[in-house]
């Protein structure tokens, strides 16, 4: 399977792979974004000429060093940043402000410690002016399908990282959103509770055939969630290179053996990780 | 944790399990007030050993039971001018919260105001506002204006800091969520950085319902003609140092009891802090 992408191909090798299908419209585009900070001892360039689309119910990771401008670029879809040059698309029109029709997850769970897990998932709601009462059925049912059931009238504290992670995802998703944004969700937790949360992430958008972007500096990590991985240089941050990940779902983890070591193999190839 | 007491150990137990920790909290606080107990009643072992040991006459020294009995013997007439002098306390500890909460919000939500009015607050903190009394007395004239008055700027700092510093500590990464989920400034600030912000607010209330206790009792001493500050200022007058104890004993009850009630509104409406 995949004999296209094989560790012998060169770096442009790997760049031709980067040709998304064309009968699937982009619901994100970013056309040759650049993002200059200027600073006392001048501009530092974070992003230069970053050129990629999303595309429908495609799950698309981003990985790349510390500083190389991924989560700029989560934070740019998400319209909570600007580019300084070139645009960001969505949906074929320029963004204007937070994508409110995006789902977003965060490093830190940002739970609010005097709601309850289901009245944190139905923030999603009240933030939006409307009732949160209407959707509780919903909510309470996303929680079930996180593992949570019974732990709906939990306090935050009265939860552990991961299961407030569950909840934090769960409030991303209860308003069914156009496109799930998750920068670096899982990288405060412990290896176990991570592994874990990747494996029902990797079900919840494969079910759904969501649309979602995550941004990690796991290796791993991005492989095995990703239909497709873009590789980012360090700054100024930069395209390297896109690979698809030709691999059926579900999935093994890449370290347990299977199609997807080769796929990391490659990426760390590519980000001068390889060790010989 | 090994618990002797029976009855409070199945209380901790039973309170345990909902997982709210409400039982060691109310224990927690019973025995702090039993701490309380005891130091009084050791301040008062040792008021009496001084009494016993140098001799001290009872013009400049009454004893503990002297002053007890005065204060059962006079307790109609403290009781009324309790009243007098919480009423200057409530006042201005009221428009304290009212005016102080306001600024503060318009200083956390503008730098403008910030940049005016944090100098000149700081500034007036230099004034010592004990010597602006006689100023009061002048401009208000002997009476509860006067009083409260007093009340009202010794207590009004505390507040807009603790609120200003509250509001402005919530992390920035909940507005950008808040954003992206449709929020405006007005919900993320009533549903983020409101109730983020109870915790810090009411140190700053606490500090306040002492300093307007001290404000309240100032303003009598200098213009008052009624309330516990003026009882104790006509006692050392007429050389009747029992009546002054007397009024500084009810003084100190009324500080308490103040203090204590202001924590017991801060844990009914903090309440998610309860078990930190």
């Amino acid at each position: 399977m995949s004999a296209t992408v094989q560790s012998s191909n060169t770096r442009d090798g790997v760049m031709t792979q980067s040709d998304q299908p064309l009968d699937l419209a982009p619901v994100i585009g970013f056309e040759h974004v650049g993002k200059t900070y200027s600073t006392r001892t001048g501009g530092v360039v974070a992003l230069e000429d970053v050129d990629f689309s999303v595309n429908e119910g495609e799950f698309l990771t981003i990985v790349g060093p510390s500083g190389c401008g991924k989560s700029t670029l989560l934070s740019m879809m998400a319209g909570l940043d600007s580019p300084t040059s070139g645009d960001v698309k969505y949906k074929g029109d320029r963004l204007h402000g937070p994508a409110t029709d995006c789902g977003m997850v965060f490093q830190e769970d940002l739970l609010l410690d005097w709601r309850t897990a289901i009245n944190n998932v139905l923030l999603q709601f009240d933030m939006r002016g409307q009732k949160g009462k209407p959707h509780r059925d919903e909510a309470s049912a996303l929680l079930a399908r996180v593992g949570l059931k019974g732990f709906e009238n939990k306090l935050p504290r009265e939860l552990s990282g991961g299961m407030r992670q569950r909840v934090a995802l769960c409030r991303a998703l209860v308003h069914q959103p156009d496109v799930m944004l998750l920068d670096e969700p899982f990288s405060a937790l412990d290896a176990m509770t991570r592994e874990d949360l990747n494996f029902l992430l990797a079900d919840l958008m494969a079910s759904e055939k969501r649309t979602a972007v995550l941004v990690t500096h796991s290796v791993e990590e991005a492989v095995f969630l990703g239909d497709r991985v873009i590789v980012m240089s360090p700054r100024p941050g930069r395209i390297t290179a896109q690979i698809t990940i030709d691999a059926p779902r579900p999935r093994v983890w890449p370290s347990e053996g299977g199609d997807l070591q080769r796929y990391v193999r490659k990426v760390r190839e590519i980000l001068g990780m390889e060790h010989s | 944790m090994v618990d002797t007491d029976v009855i409070s150990g199945s209380l901790v137990s039973r309170r345990d399990l909902s997982g709210s920790g409400t039982g060691r909290r109310v224990r927690s606080a019973a025995s702090s007030l039993g701490w309380l107990v005891l130091g009084i009643v050791l301040c008062i072992i040792i008021w009496q050993l001084i009494i016993v040991f140098t001799g001290v006459k009872p013009v400049t020294l009454p004893s503990p039971l002297d002053v007890t009995k005065r204060t059962w013997a006079l307790r109609a007439e403290l009781w009324t001018n309790m009243i007098v002098t919480l009423k200057a306390i409530l006042i201005g500890y009221g428009l304290a919260i009212v005016v102080g909460v306001l600024v503060a919000v318009a200083v956390a939500f503008s730098k403008t105001v910030e940049k005016l009015v944090y100098p000149l607050l700081v500034l007036t903190q230099a004034v010592p506002k004990i010597a602006v009394a006689p100023l009061f007395l002048v401009w208000f004239g002997f009476g509860i204006e006067m009083t409260s008055l007093m009340a009202f700027v010794l207590c009004v700092f505390p507040v807009v800091i603790n609120t200003a510093l509250g509001l402005k500590e919530l992390n920035p990464k909940y507005v950008r969520l808040g954003s992206i989920m449709g929020g405006n400034r007005m919900r993320i600030f009533i549903r983020m950085r409101l109730p983020a912000a109870a915790s810090a607010m009411f140190a700053g209330f606490g500090l306040a319902i002492t300093f307007a206790t001290i404000g309240a009792v100032v303003g009598e001493l200098v213009a008052g003609t009624q309330g516990l500050g003026y009882m104790a200022n006509e006692g050392a007058g007429n050389l009747d140092t029992t009546l002054t104890f007397a009024a500084v004993v009810v003084l100190s009850i009324l500080g308490i009891v103040l203090f204590y009630l202001v924590q017991a509104v801060e844990y009914a409406v903090v309440w998610w802090n309860r078990g930190r």
